[in-house]
């Protein structure tokens, strides 16, 4: 769910100006990018936790291979013909069009959403520790840390992480390339030794597609009520959450930073491989893992990446975990601690990003977010999701509509409020709507980018009025 | 050579779990097989991976 190169190709070149031609990049550079980001140490979250939400097999299988063409659609249809037309940096974009000071309060929110994330990941990698050291864990339900050595272990994988994030971003980012085919590959014997060990436990009989899909609904992904604590999962919430688990990066347009260097802007499909390898395969080999669990110990409801990988892939399952989290984690710190330096911008990018990592260490001591992932993700794309409605109003109806697009640019404003009134309107009535139960979490971001998309418009003929008025009389 | 030591290793990566489930292989074999190809792959990948060839 991260994205390494992204950090590097955003933070490294053409910040203020279009990607020239000579530097663009062909699809094999995407579809390789996207395949590695995407298996990483959440999806051994995500994968358990949609059977704690008591998803049935159609609704898993169906809804996953539905939601990540949904999500791959986006971004080509969405992220990538913007990107390969303007080929800004997602910030310079919306600095044309917000102005600086709300392109820092933009960052705000992304940092702190990023360091939530990494938080999580950490929280991943220490469940593999807790293996080794044999320290009590956290249940499903947790919401503080609930032993000593949990505590250590997340201040301890977090610290560690932190100093190399600030120190030698490079030199992991090189070891997360050098481990994504090995991952991915790990990820399918998750899969394929779980199912067995089912089957083999289960003394199931499987001769034909029919027994198989039995076995896949009575044995594996059973449908009926949630686990305690956990929202019930149907076909419509598996297949908004894999539409909408990276809303972050293609409706919400971050990925306009990658994508603005692809030659040709069908290069969005690319982001299959990421979806159907990690969204897809991933949470599916995950899932494996906690069933079989479950099938061990009906009461053994607790989501601990670290136990599952090692009861079927031993020592190298508990490699991936630390892996998995750690090569993920790691980029999430440093973008974080971008965000947080474009807010600061004196601070030395060492002295943020240790800082950031520090903060995601304390994060990660909370069981909460990753055991509260699948909602935690939802949230993360609703509160960037206005910005991306805003930009492709700007890009493709602004002008048409006889206003200016990249206004705060033409008047030179540093706060424009007209997105900055639709960002923080539109986030208020999906609040609203899902406080009162009108629409569910999970779907509320849908809705929410046509509001912002008519607030946007509205709210701009009224802020440039008077300014075109001006300049064309 | 690392290179084509890494391609055996991703390999063997890929059947080991295949001959788990065709009970060719145990449990304990196959965590063995899973981390010795996991050691190979990570003491010879660096060697060409990642790196310019021009």
């Amino acid at each position: 769910m991260t994205e390494e190169n992204s950090t590097e190709a955003s933070s490294g070149e053409f910040e203020r100006e279009p990607v020239p031609k000579k530097s663009q990049l062909g699809f094999k550079n995407f579809f390789g990018m996207y395949a590695g980001e995407h298996c990483a140490g959440t999806e051994l979250m995500i994968g358990p936790l949609f059977i704690a939400a008591g998803v049935s097999a159609f609704d898993l299988l169906a809804g996953l291979f539905v939601g990540n063409l949904l999500a791959v659609l986006s971004w080509t249809f969405v992220t990538a013909p913007i990107a390969t037309k303007a080929r800004l940096t997602l910030y310079y974009q919306l600095e044309k069009i917000c102005g600086r000071n709300l392109v820092i309060v933009y960052n705000l929110a992304n940092g702190i959403a990023f360091c939530f994330l990494a938080g999580a990941m950490v929280t991943v990698s220490a469940t593999a520790v807790g293996v080794w050291f044999k320290f009590p864990m956290p249940g499903l339900s947790d919401v503080y840390p609930n032993s000593i050595g949990w505590v250590i272990a997340t201040l301890a994988v977090g610290a560690a992480i932190a100093v190399v994030a600030s120190y030698g971003y490079k030199t992991v980012s090189r070891i997360a390339n050098i481990a994504a085919p090995w991952m991915v590959l790990v990820f399918v014997a998750f899969g394929v030794v779980a199912f067995k060990m089912l089957v083999n436990e289960q003394e199931a009989n499987i001769n034909s597609v029919g027994t198989l899909w039995e076995f896949l609904n009575t044995s594996i992904w059973k449908g009926g009520a949630p686990l305690e604590g956990a929202t019930k999962f149907t076909f419509w919430h598996v297949t908004f959450f894999a539409w909408f688990c990276n809303m972050a990066m293609h409706i919400g347009m971050s990925d306009l930073s990658v994508f603005r260097f692809a030659k040709k802007s069908w290069y969005g499909i690319a982001t299959s491989s990421g979806m159907y390898i990690g969204h897809f395969m991933a949470w599916i080999a995950a899932s494996l893992l906690y069933a079989l669990q479950l099938s061990r110990d009906p009461s053994a409801t607790d989501v601990l990446p670290g136990p599952l990988a090692h009861s079927v892939a031993g020592v190298a399952g508990l490699i991936c975990v630390i892996v998995a989290g750690w090569t993920t984690a790691n980029p999430t710190i440093y973008r974080a601690g971008l965000a947080f330096q474009a807010i600061m911008p004196n601070a030395s990018r060492f002295k943020v990003t240790l800082g950031t990592g520090l903060i995601v260490a304390i994060i990660a001591m909370f069981p909460f977010i990753a055991m509260k992932l699948l909602g935690f993700v939802a949230i993360y794309g609703l509160i960037l999701m206005p910005m991306g409605a805003i930009i492709v109003v700007d890009f493709y109806l602004l002008e048409k509509l006889g206003l200016k697009s990249y206004f705060a640019e033409w008047k030179g404003l540093k706060f424009y409020w007209a997105p900055g009134v639709t960002w923080f309107l539109t986030l208020a009535i999906c609040v609203t709507l899902v406080k009162t139960g009108t629409i569910g979490l999970y779907f509320a971001s849908l809705p929410g980018w046509f509001i912002a998309a008519v607030l946007y418009v509205t709210l701009s003929k009224i802020a440039q009025s008077s300014s075109i008025k001006a300049a064309n009389s | 050579m690392s290179k084509i030591i890494s391609y055996i290793a991703l390999l063997a990566l890929v059947v080991i779990p295949f001959l788990f489930a065709f009970d060719v292989i145990s449990i304990q074999s196959n965590k063995t097989f899973l981390l010795i190809s996991t050691v190979v792959w990570f003491a010879t990948a660096p060697f060409w991976m990642g790196r310019k060839t021009t």
